[in-house]
């Protein structure tokens, strides 16, 4: 999810889209206050679908078992 | 090394009440005194229970005298940090709105250090929920750090750190969720130690991030950390993420050295971008285990060096905070807040794919510990910062994370001191379920090391 191209009010939009999905009425200072954050994760999203993770169960990452 | 009761470690001061030279209750009290000259200028409790506390001394060293010996941690004064239920006893998380929540049932791990005759002294600081490196907590104040009262002593779990430092507890209890007891134990010269995930019972501790919550210990030596294991392992039912897995004595190979292990370094993950005091240090603890016996070489992790941080913790958290955010979101300190609504942000594809990837990573870590008996690291590229410049970009917290996500045991431990006098921490990793593993390496250097036994200038 790129954002360079996005100027300052595109970006806030764009979290407050995510935001209301997610249930939170947020005004724009604490928008801005959570941007570099939010961004910061929401970049690595790209990452995981350049991967392939072949049929990898999520759920094995929580079951834990000795060699 | 000091000369008073509180300066003891867990193994000196068993010793020294089974041969009559000492008394929980003096030890008690060497440690209640401890607490309220150190108190005030380092913020490390934000309950002390000394009531309760002498009455369990004393009840401990009437069992002793009547022959009743319940193990290395009977009439030793422990603390908690201050996420871990006490029935009875106020239990804050570090929070501004929970600051009167009184459980009214002990977390599993209390109910286990009370059953090993343990004397709790009271409940520590930490930062605000354990959501971040330093401990600086606004409403209970700045935990400093015993070896620099301007300085942080780490996080999330300062508070457990800076009293052991400073000899108010023998030994507590952190949780370890991204480094926030391997972080601290280094800033503050201790060894902090979390188990393979599921080691021990989280039930009845305020969660953080449910896939990646450890419990861990803060001692003064790796022998009393396998001590305190020994008290707090086992399979719960009751926590979903409980290991059903033999519980050994974890002081077994203490005394074996290092001769003939392999140690592996993965330095493009856990040697980049470092202080050069920390580095030097780590450098040379690499040679005194050559010296040692054992092999040093180099492992390769290539797919966890390029994939850190994952969204992970940030939507567990964000999860778990849903519904105090909604209630009470004036009430969290602005940082946390943000941190917690920009969890809230990541698409549920995001979270799934960084718990698939996560297998992968553990797949590749298993396979590097199939070729080298430990990974072997800096616990921090730097040492501590000060609490005006804290820790805004998470720097102390670069090499920690890894071994959260891929649930394997590890500690950090003294590994000396830079041209400041500040400490300098020393990380290790081992296998799943091979902590007896992890303290034989750990303890191969302590006893050629003397870091562990300098205790701060308070």
């Amino acid at each position: 999810m790129p954002t360079d191209d996005l100027d300052e009010a595109q970006r806030l939009a764009r979290l407050r889209v995510l935001a209301e999905a997610a249930g939170l009425d947020l005004p724009d200072d604490r928008l801005r206050a959570m941007a570099p954050l939010a961004e910061a994760l929401l970049s690595r999203f790209g990452q995981y679908t350049a991967l392939d993770l072949g049929d990898t169960h999520p759920a094995f990452a929580l079951r834990i078992r000795r060699d | 090394m000091g000369s008073e009761p509180y300066d003891l470690t867990i193994r000196q001061a068993g010793d020294a009440l089974r041969d009559g030279s000492l008394t929980s209750a003096a030890l008690t009290d060497s440690v209640l005194a401890r607490i309220e000259q150190t108190q005030p200028a380092l913020r490390t409790y934000i309950t002390v229970t000394a009531g309760l506390a002498r009455e369990r001394a004393a009840a401990a060293d009437d069992e002793l005298r009547a022959g009743r010996d319940r193990g290395p941690l009977h009439g030793i004064p422990l603390a908690l940090k201050d996420v871990i239920d006490t029935a009875g006893i106020t239990t804050t998380a570090g929070s501004d709105f929970l600051r009167d929540r009184v459980p009214e049932v002990d977390a599993a791990v209390v109910t286990r250090l009370k059953e090993a005759g343990a004397v709790l002294t009271g409940k520590l600081n930490l930062h605000e929920f354990a959501l971040s490196t330093t401990s600086i907590n606004p409403f209970y104040g700045a935990v400093a750090n015993p070896w620099d009262t301007t300085r942080v002593a780490g996080g999330s779990s300062g508070g457990s750190a800076a009293s052991v430092a400073a000899g108010s507890a023998l030994g507590s209890l952190g949780t370890d969720t991204g480094g926030s007891v391997r972080l601290p134990a280094a800033l503050c010269n201790l060894v902090g130690f979390k188990p393979t995930y599921g080691r021990i019972s989280r039930i009845g501790v305020l969660a953080f991030s449910w896939s990646l919550d450890h419990l861990g210990s803060f001692t003064r030596t790796v022998e009393d950390a396998a001590l305190m294991l020994n008290a707090m392992a086992g399979y719960d039912p009751a926590d979903s993420g409980s290991a059903d897995e033999p519980v050994e004595d974890f002081t077994r190979d203490l005394g074996k050295g290092v001769e003939g292990l392999r140690i592996g370094l993965a330095r493009d993950l856990f040697w980049n971008r470092c202080d050069e005091e920390v580095e030097a240090a780590c450098e040379a603890a690499l040679g005194l285990y050559r010296g040692l016996g054992a092999e040093v070489r180099d492992v390769s992790l290539p797919l966890l060096a390029a994939n850190r941080r994952l969204p992970i913790l940030a939507v567990e958290v964000a999860t778990y905070h849903a519904p105090w955010l909604r209630e009470y979101g004036d009430r969290y300190s602005p940082e946390s807040r943000a941190l917690l609504e920009a969890g809230s942000l990541i698409p549920a594809t995001a979270y799934v794919n960084a718990q698939r990837l996560r297998t992968q990573l553990i797949a590749e870590t298993r396979e590097a510990l199939q070729h080298v008996d430990v990974l072997i690291s800096p616990t921090s590229p730097v040492v501590a910062p000060t609490i005006e410049e804290g820790d805004p970009r998470f720097v102390l917290a670069r090499y920690i994370m890894d071994f959260n996500v891929t649930g394997v045991p590890a500690l950090s431990l003294p590994g000396g001191f830079d041209s400041r006098g500040l400490p300098i921490g020393l990380q290790i990793a081992a296998r799943h379920f091979d902590e007896v593993g992890l303290f034989r390496v750990a303890h191969a250097y302590q006893q050629a090391t003397d870091w562990h036994t300098r205790r701060p200038p308070l």
